[in-house]
């Protein structure tokens, strides 16, 4: 039997569909399962008439089946929301809390350090985007539940848990399980985050919580569209309720050139602060260097940074500190009342700490903080 | 950009567009015909563009599908669907009598006989006419294309879609002289528009980059391509529109003769460009003053062709004067720079330098991209203080570039008895001298010269050599990363010497792409030194030694008595021990290794970047090989052996270019040499008389025949290539260009003589040689050979040539000869 011919027109075609098809695999392959022993329900969403609306950030993602949110660690499976982020960090570092950064804070201590992929906003400056921007099934992961988590940080002899690098808040379940575990152990949790949450949430994690730095990324809302793909007033409640919960806060303002270093804005901004009772929150104006999309700018100049921080000190913001930039003395703590040296810092190293019981050696006047 | 889609700028930018083109043809500048089929074409791509991305958001929508790049493409889809409803809805203007018609509205349907449709007298034009053309659109291309690559901060795969859409648009302006007759007095009109489209379009391209991108941002391939598209189609398509056009212009005559002309122009431009105007003036100057050339030979040629209109012709050259006097150079780079005084802007051999001033703080920029911002001592002090902190005493120090950084102040601390400095780029050089980031210490001596190529001819033993180097972005740059170097370098050593040789900025995490990168590294100096160290920094250092390494930095640095700002205080000791064993418990063997024929790191290094951008190489390889099999579909007949020549052709350009770049780094003069010998070889080829001999096919093979031996000849000299053979490897190569170029040449003249019918020849076959090099330019310098190496991308070449040959001997047989 003669066998069926094929044209040269039609193998070109199915070669041409093939290659396309072959194009689509890796794309596919991305929403492989992360394996099931490293998901967990999700703690806040809503079944609907669409799938599942997840209640955990402001982005309300309403996410059909077997679809993930915008953080890209919520899926959809069954009308069940399921989090791919509980067990599987993908980046593990014991670092200063300084580098947090947190002045106020155990100053000098380790902190055990965790991260695993996603993010709700897509920062074009964003330093981690590796993590931030990829599934916990595209990136590099390691096994470390919550017990193992508290146990390596004992280890270490680390004082806290710092939940950092990518966004905490998108890995929320494994976050507050750890904290959980960390407290009955008694070390400390540390919650650096962009703010993006609901108050639900937020308020429940705040009690297993004990100090935060939020990057409050600018005060204008169309920054926040086109810089972060989110909005300012949600990080602006989350500021609010973290004070109200009791939890020690800090404040990053990453000053980038042509972006955020309106000195209109950022008086805006502290005024905000002060008139809302965070005049003793300390804030840190940190240097931009080029990351991620934003390749075409220069570092941010020291004196922008020193005039955002007089801008913030004439407003009434009393601890106020210039961070990534080396040699500067704005990164000492001075007391509020007699403005002497209370704890000097270079880099991320103390080099000398004044303070008795949280109080200036020098007038006793006590510093806000958590000390010891 | 305020709103997230530009409906404003798309509108008002469209409608000026086809105002414009309203214009011409209602001056009779060009016909009817032309302004509509222009908009016919850009209504196709519109469209095109914005099904297959609204697919793919279909896709991604119903299935999940995770191309992050989706992500960028909504905004890009529904930018080409305004412009698609906004021409849509311009042809239904056109078609305004027919929807009467159809509503029962009848109206007297007019001649739509066009005044070109009727016999039109062929008056020859003169050869200065094409010369004209080549030179203007070559300057255009050199000037656009650096401009492209200094404001998008462009790596390679830029360079690839930037020629790739010159060529492809160029092709589609030939299309446009089809069936068509145009009056001497349009071609005229034509070559004075031309004059000043290089100019109109780098302002065009400067001043809307500060509309349309946010601010410094870095941009995607799909938003550059975008961008790119419709900034080059008002050059391109009537520099292509305009090759055909002269040729029926000259009956009786071969196209080859008016190939040869054209290239001739393009061969002057490109020696007057690469030799003297880049070092002498601004690119708006350099626009200008080809405008302004052709514009006085168009004045010297009014003496035998009157309608050469006086008044118009001495205005754009007025115009261009001005331009040429008061180039808006910093004024319109402003929008790239904002809050900065911009201080100087340098033309160097590697981009566009601009030196700027935020505050206090100066700021350099190569082609965009920062390159140093003062009181960043983090950039200094990691490379030195990591590297020469292992040793207990240093003497010889080699620095390879970075001294802006602050470099050599934080070498001298280790009181050495000699600095070497290398620094290529002489107008970085000298800036860096200026700035005193060279200090006035006599241990300090400065080259100016290539790092390899100074140790070539002049051994020494260094004790550390701080390489301060941009990533492997680019095959020239991938030359720090190759066995070559290392074999090298090895030579050039102490015992215990170390060199620092800069990674990826990693921040907190290693990602696969560059673990496969770092992997591949490490395979490569394996053979050549028995230890290695990789530490972490604000970008990554591998340390390689033959004498131990050593992790603990800051005790080492503290122990030597040294003083820093930067390590002393932000470097925690126990976190570079834990993850310089990290990094090395990730590291393998049996990866490929990195060298000047098979620059893999490179692929790494675009992989990274791809997926920064929400690409894959798979899916962008595909994207290429789609458009490839496109462009081979728009050739018919005997034309496909044009697109088999322009194919190789552009093959055997680049593939020189990339081994001279990996081999012997910066390649300014030479690109401006192998151009130069090319055109030179395309000129005498489209001349060359030829033979009466085998008819047809044969003479066409035999043609074939020869491209494919210089692809063998090309594996040959490129497995020949060493360092000892450099004199006879160049020269090999240059001539292997001009061979080249002369085949190709003559393949012009050979298949336009055949071509049937003779009208549509000059159209078809130049297409077929634009689309052809198009898509070789597109294969070979992105894809083939940073991924599968030389010698193996020579042998897929091969194939291709070969398969192209097959198809168009099939396809010969359709058309009478």
């Amino acid at each position: 039997m003669k066998a069926p011919s094929i044209s040269r027109r039609t193998c070109i075609k199915t070669g041409l569909i093939g290659t396309l098809g072959m194009a689509f695999i890796p794309a596919l392959a991305a929403n492989d399962s992360v394996p099931r022993k490293y998901q967990r329900e999700a703690r806040y969403y809503k079944v609907t008439g669409r799938g599942v609306k997840c209640t955990l950030c402001p982005n309300k993602c309403n996410i059909s089946l077997n679809d993930t949110g915008d953080c890209r660690t919520r899926i959809n499976r069954d009308n069940k929301l399921y989090t791919t982020a509980y067990g599987n960090p993908c980046a593990i570092h014991i670092d200063p809390v300084e580098k947090k950064p947190l002045y106020h804070f155990l100053p000098g201590s380790r902190s055990f350090s965790i991260a695993t992929a996603g993010c709700n906003l897509v920062c074009l400056n964003c330093q981690n985007w590796q993590i931030s921007q990829a599934t916990p099934a595209e990136t590099r992961n390691q096994e470390l539940f919550p017990e193992q988590v508290v146990a390596s940080s004992i280890g270490n002899n680390c004082q806290s848990i710092a939940y950092t690098y990518a966004e905490p808040l998108v890995f929320y379940e494994y976050t507050y399980d750890s904290s959980e575990k960390a407290h009955q152990e008694g070390i400390k949790n540390i919650l650096v985050s962009n703010g993006y949450v609901n108050e639900e949430p937020l308020r429940k994690l705040a009690k297993v919580i004990d100090a935060a730095n939020i990057d409050l990324k600018s005060f204008s809302d169309d920054i926040y569209v086109r810089l972060n793909t989110g909005s300012l007033e949600p990080v602006l409640h989350t500021l609010k309720i973290l004070k109200e919960e009791g939890v020690w806060l800090e404040i990053t303002n990453l000053v980038i050139p042509g972006w955020t270093d309106d000195m209109d804005m950022i008086k805006e901004m502290c005024g905000w602060l002060t008139k809302n009772g965070f005049e003793e929150t300390p804030i840190h104006f940190s240097r931009f260097f080029p990351q991620y999309k934003l390749q075409q700018l220069p570092a941010t100049p020291a004196e922008t940074l020193t005039k955002a921080r007089n801008i913030a000190m004439q407003k009434g913001m009393k601890f106020v500190y210039i961070g990534n930039l080396p040699g500067s003395d704005a990164s000492n703590t001075l007391c509020p009342k007699c403005h002497q040296v209370v704890i000097e810092r270079k880099g991320f190293r103390i080099m000398q700490n004044n303070l008795t019981e949280g109080k200036c050696q020098f007038c006793h006047t006590p510093v806000q903080g958590v000390w010891s | 950009m305020n709103t997230p889609y530009s409906i404003i700028p798309i509108l008002s930018g469209t409608l000026l567009a086809y105002f414009i083109t309203w214009i011409l043809s209602r001056r009779k500048w060009i016909s009817r015909n032309v302004h509509r089929q222009i908009w016919n074409i850009l209504l196709l791509i519109t469209f095109l563009f914005t099904i297959v991305l609204g697919l793919l958001l279909a896709l991604k929508a119903n299935y999940n599908l995770k191309f992050a790049f989706l992500d960028e493409a909504l905004p890009v889809h529904v930018d080409f669907g305004i412009a698609m409803s906004i021409i849509g809805l311009l042809h239904i203007f056109w078609h305004l009598n027919y929807f009467k018609r159809l509503f029962g509205k009848e109206t007297e349907r007019k001649s739509t006989k066009t005044p070109e449709e009727k016999q039109v007298y062929i008056r020859k034009t003169p050869l200065l006419f094409p010369f004209i053309l080549g030179l203007v659109t070559l300057t255009g291309q050199l000037v656009l294309f650096r401009d492209y690559l200094a404001i998008f901060g462009g790596n390679a795969l830029y360079v690839g879609i930037l020629l790739s859409l010159w060529l492809i648009l160029t092709g589609l302006g030939t299309q446009l002289a089809r069936n068509k007759a145009f009056s001497v007095t349009t071609i005229i009109r034509m070559l004075l528009l031309i004059t000043v489209l290089p100019s109109v379009s780098i302002l065009i391209i400067r001043v809307t980059h500060g509309w349309l991108f946010e601010t410094g941002t870095e941009t995607g391939p799909l938003s550059f391509a975008f961008f790119a598209l419709f900034t080059l189609a008002p050059l391109c398509l009537t520099g292509g529109l305009l090759f055909p056009v002269l040729s029926q212009h000259r009956p009786g005559e071969t196209t080859g003769l008016i190939y040869s002309w054209e290239s001739a122009g393009s061969l002057l431009s490109g020696m007057l460009f690469s030799f003297v105007w880049v070092f002498l003036i601004s690119p708006i100057q350099t626009v200008a003053l080809t405008g302004i050339i052709s514009l006085a030979l168009l004045l010297f040629l009014r003496r035998r062709m009157k309608e050469i209109p006086l008044y118009t012709t001495s205005a754009i050259t007025i115009l261009l004067v001005f331009l040429f006097i008061f180039p808006p150079e910093k004024l319109t780079r402003a929008s790239l720079f904002p809050g900065q005084q911009i201080q100087s802007i340098i033309q160097s051999i590697s981009g566009e330098l601009v030196i700027t001033k935020a505050e206090s703080q100066s700021n350099v920029f190569e082609n965009s991209r920062l390159l140093y911002s003062q009181g960043s001592p983090s950039a200094a002090e990691e490379p030195v203080h990591y590297a020469l902190s292992q040793l207990a005493r240093v003497n010889h120090i080699a620095v390879i570039s970075g001294a802006l950084t602050g470099v050599l102040s934080e070498c001298l601390k280790y009181h050495p008895n000699r600095i070497d400095y290398f620094e290529v780029n002489g107008k970085l050089l000298d800036l860096e001298k200026q700035s005193i980031t060279i200090p006035d210490d006599s241990v300090i001596h400065s080259h100016r010269t290539d790092f390899q190529r100074w140790i070539a001819q002049h051994p020494a033993r260094y004790d550390g050599v701080l390489l301060n180097i941009p990533p492997p972005e680019t095959p020239s740059a991938s030359r720090y990363y190759t066995q070559e170097f290392f074999r090298s370098i090895r030579k050039n050593l102490s015992d215990s010497g170390v060199v620092a040789i800069p990674l990826l900025s990693t921040a907190n995490y290693l990602d696969p792409t560059t673990v496969r990168l770092y992997q591949s590294v490490v395979a490569t100096i394996q053979p050549y030194f028995k230890h290695w160290l990789i530490l972490p920094g604000n970008r990554d250092i591998l340390l390689v030694s033959n004498g131990k390494l050593h992790a603990n930095i800051l005790t080492r640095v503290n122990d030597l008595g040294i003083m820093t700002n930067y390590i002393a205080y932000f470097v925690d000791e126990s976190e570079l021990v834990t993850r310089s064993h990290e990094y090395a418990e990730m590291m393998k063997d049996g990866v490929p290794t990195v060298s000047a024929n098979h620059p893999i790191a490179v692929s790494y290094f675009t992989g990274f970047w791809l997926k920064k951008h929400g690409l894959s190489y798979i899916l962008f390889g595909t994207i290429l090989f789609v458009i490839f099999i496109f462009l081979i579909s728009f050739t018919r007949g005997i034309s496909r052996s044009m697109f088999a020549a322009g194919f190789t052709a552009s093959t055997m350009e680049i593939v020189p270019l990339v081994l001279i770049q990996s081999a012997f780094g910066y390649s300014y003069y030479l690109i401006g040499v192998i151009f130069t010998l090319f055109m030179a070889g395309l000129t005498l080829g489209a001349r060359w008389k030829i033979a009466e001999g085998p008819k047809g096919n044969h003479l066409i093979y035999r043609q074939h025949i020869w491209f494919m031996l210089l692809l063998i000849l090309q594996w040959a000299i490129a497995g020949w290539l060493s360092p000892g053979r450099t004199v006879i490897y160049i020269t090999s190569e240059l001539l292997l260009i001009a061979l080249t170029g002369w085949l190709t040449g003559r393949m012009f003249q050979l298949i336009s003589s055949q071509y049937q019918p003779q009208t549509k020849a000059p159209a078809m076959v130049y297409k077929a040689d634009l689309y052809g090099s198009a898509g070789g330019a597109m294969l070979v310098s992105v894809f083939l050979v940073p991924l599968l190496g030389i010698n193996l991308t020579l042998i897929v070449l091969l194939m291709m040539h070969l398969l192209l040959t097959f198809v168009s001997k099939h396809r010969t047989s359709s058309v009478s000869t």
